[in-house]
């Protein structure tokens, strides 16, 4: 029986490594940039033998011709970004080993929790992946299991679902066949619009991520689930459905609040988040 | 309000063979390496396998085998000529065809405009070079989809706990995959045109018995999705239908028991006596039954694309079949059900 150890949350803004790098950031993103480094730190002391990443395929490898609602990739390795993401941000690439019997047991485990994952030999990860990960792992030393989630390409389950899947994923940990301390880690973004009107601002609806990072805060999985439709979500930018992988950790998180959450607004390019739940108290005391 | 009609039928190859060739199958697994030297002898198979083989390698079980086929095949054409469906939904198996290493879903819903189809196009390694029809091999014709109601079928299934994949367009294959083409020719034996817009569902049967070519990866896959969730999804898109304004013919593809998937049975023959016994069951009113078949059970008795069955019987639960035929055969390796499920009154 494996131990769910943390449960981590935060951004996998592109921009935002490049944000950090720039000589004179504003104060929002150093303020960010402590927050992650603080994450890095909660997961680091957690000791995790494996990391359970759940993020999203930005329409780099899954299309419309066979879109995964929720997949499993269980090839040897994991590296990203696509060379096209490294050209347009400068974003670091990533590597690591993926546990592969982790990732085969979830995939033995998933039909009985009534979770109809597809699965993968063939994938890379993109910054979806690689960006949270160079984050919370620069090391690049622990074994990974990628789940992606379809966030991008209508229909898309239904935050109830993401919040149903998190569950499912939670108890399927407890029931894997080995002692591993498995962290989790998922991003997303709040509300955030690419190529429309609404792009390039701070963030695309700031009344929306301080509401919803306030319903996540309080674990208020009901209000959250109700306000993340895939309509309102949209409204409020048109790429904002990625929240629904922070909706999914909070059913990891069986619906309780996290230890700590925020979200700090820079100028533009997007608010950057973070969320945690921490298994053990205390952690950076 | 939707209006259901129900169709369980096979897509063995069997019927697109001459009748010299039906038992081409066996006769290469005769010839195998693989087959034990003693199940090469008659005298060491079941009874019932013997009186098929007889003394003319099968001939006249061949045509037996083929009218007892086509009295359900035709049965099923004219009900769906007087029903008329706005679409027809087929649940099939993928054979390593359209899914590949990059993404194997459990469920995938095909929510094409059109699609081509190879309607003659013979399945590797069978045996059979020419069809029953004589015609071309290579003949790519289009059939038309149904996307809205796709579409709208996999909205639904999503907002309802289903994982499904959706496709707008073939991912790997260049024609439909065998288990749906198969389906739609055999409705068509009589050559009158399939006039009705078609929703191919892939159902993963194969699981971790999916033969991978080239042996790339390591390890068997994953396995299928159990019958239960198999059984649930078909009682839910009955569901939906129900909800919606379309008329649809829902397919459940396959045959049962696989000799090719026996292994107990040498690969050679099915399980006839499991297949017996689920026809029992279908015929007491007992497809409830199904959804709590053991999936080790069922591979083992070579039912592994069974749950293409699966699927109709929870869309069929609690209606009345108005024809049910089973064929059973040890040399033309399956057993074959054809089952007709009227609309509800």
């Amino acid at each position: 029986m494996a131990e769910l150890v943390e449960v981590m949350g935060i951004s996998h803004s592109p921009n935002f490594p490049g944000q950090i790098a720039e000589p004179n950031p504003e104060p929002a993103i150093v303020e960010a940039a402590r927050d992650y480094e603080l994450m890095r730190k909660r997961m680091a002391g957690l000791r995790p033998d494996v990391l359970i990443v759940i993020a999203s395929d930005h329409l780099n490898q899954f299309f419309m011709d066979n879109m995964p609602a929720f997949l499993i990739g269980k090839a040897p390795r994991a590296e990203g970004p696509f060379p096209h993401e490294i050209r347009t941000f400068g974003i670091a690439p990533y590597q690591a080993e993926v546990e592969m019997e982790v990732a085969k047991s979830m995939l033995q485990l998933a039909p009985r929790m009534g979770v109809d994952f597809s699965f993968s030999d063939e994938f890379r990860i993109d910054h979806a992946f690689t960006v949270p990960l160079n984050f919370i792992r620069p090391e690049m030393d622990l074994p990974i299991v990628p789940i992606f989630t379809n966030v991008m390409a209508p229909p898309v389950p239904p935050a109830r679902r993401f919040f149903e899947v998190g569950k499912a994923i939670r108890r399927i940990i407890a029931e894997l066949p080995s002692s591993r301390r498995v962290g989790v880690l998922s991003s997303g973004h709040l509300a955030i619009e690419i190529g429309g009107p609404k792009e390039g601002r701070s963030s695309s609806d700031p009344e929306f991520d301080r509401r919803m990072m306030d319903l996540v805060g309080r674990g208020d999985v009901e209000k959250v689930i109700e306000q993340a439709t895939w309509e309102k979500m949209m409204a409020s930018g048109n790429v904002t459905p990625g929240f629904l992988n922070f909706v999914l950790l909070m059913g990891l998180a069986d619906g309780k609040p996290p230890t700590v959450s925020g979200v700090r607004f820079p100028k533009s390019k997007g608010s950057v988040p973070y969320m945690a739940w921490d298994s053990h108290p205390g952690v950076l005391s | 309000m939707g209006e259901i009609l129900g169709i369980g039928m096979t897509h063995a190859p069997h019927l697109q063979f001459t009748d010299e060739n039906m038992v081409n199958v066996l006769r290469r697994l005769l010839k195998s390496e693989r087959t034990p030297a003693e199940m090469k002898d008659p005298k060491n198979w079941p009874a019932g396998m013997r009186a098929e083989w007889d003394d003319d390698e099968g001939l006249n079980a061949a045509r037996r085998h083929r009218a007892a086929l086509l009295e359900g095949v035709r049965a099923a054409r004219a009900a769906l000529d007087a029903f008329r469906p706005d679409f027809v939904l087929i649940w099939g198996d993928d054979q390593y065809e359209n899914f590949r290493e990059d993404v194997i879903p459990p469920f995938c819903i095909y929510a094409f405009d059109e699609v081509d189809w190879a309607p003659f196009k013979a399945s590797d390694g069978l045996g059979a070079d020419n069809n029953v029809w004589n015609e071309p091999t290579d003949t790519v014709i289009k059939i038309r989809g149904h996307r809205e109601a796709a579409n709208f079928l996999a909205q639904r299934l999503l907002g309802s706990g289903f994982d499904v994949t959706w496709s707008y367009r073939l991912h790997h294959a260049q024609v439909l995959s065998h288990a749906f083409a198969r389906t739609i020719l055999y409705l068509d034996y009589d050559r009158k045109g399939f006039p009705y817009p078609t929703i191919p569902f892939h159902v993963n049967c194969y699981g971790s018995y999916l033969r991978i070519k080239g042996h790339t990866i390591e390890g068997p896959p994953p396995p299928s999705p159990p019958p239960w969730r198999c059984y649930d999804l078909g009682k839910q898109i009955a569901r939906i239908i129900d909800e919606s304004p379309w008329r649809a013919a829902l397919i459940g593809s396959s045959s049962w028991s696989h000799g090719t998937l026996t292994a107990k049975h040498h690969f050679l023959y099915p399980d006839v006596e499991a297949d017996r016994q689920r026809f029992a069951e279908l015929q007491a009113g007992q497809l409830q039954r199904w959804r709590d078949l053991d999936p080790d059970q069922m591979r083992a008795s070579g039912q592994h694309e069974m749950l293409n069955w699966l699927c109709l019987a929870g869309a069929m639960e609690g209606r009345k079949t108005s024809l049910e035929l089973f064929v059973e055969s040890y040399i033309f390796n399956s057993d074959k059900a054809l089952v007709l499920f009227p609309p509800a009154l």
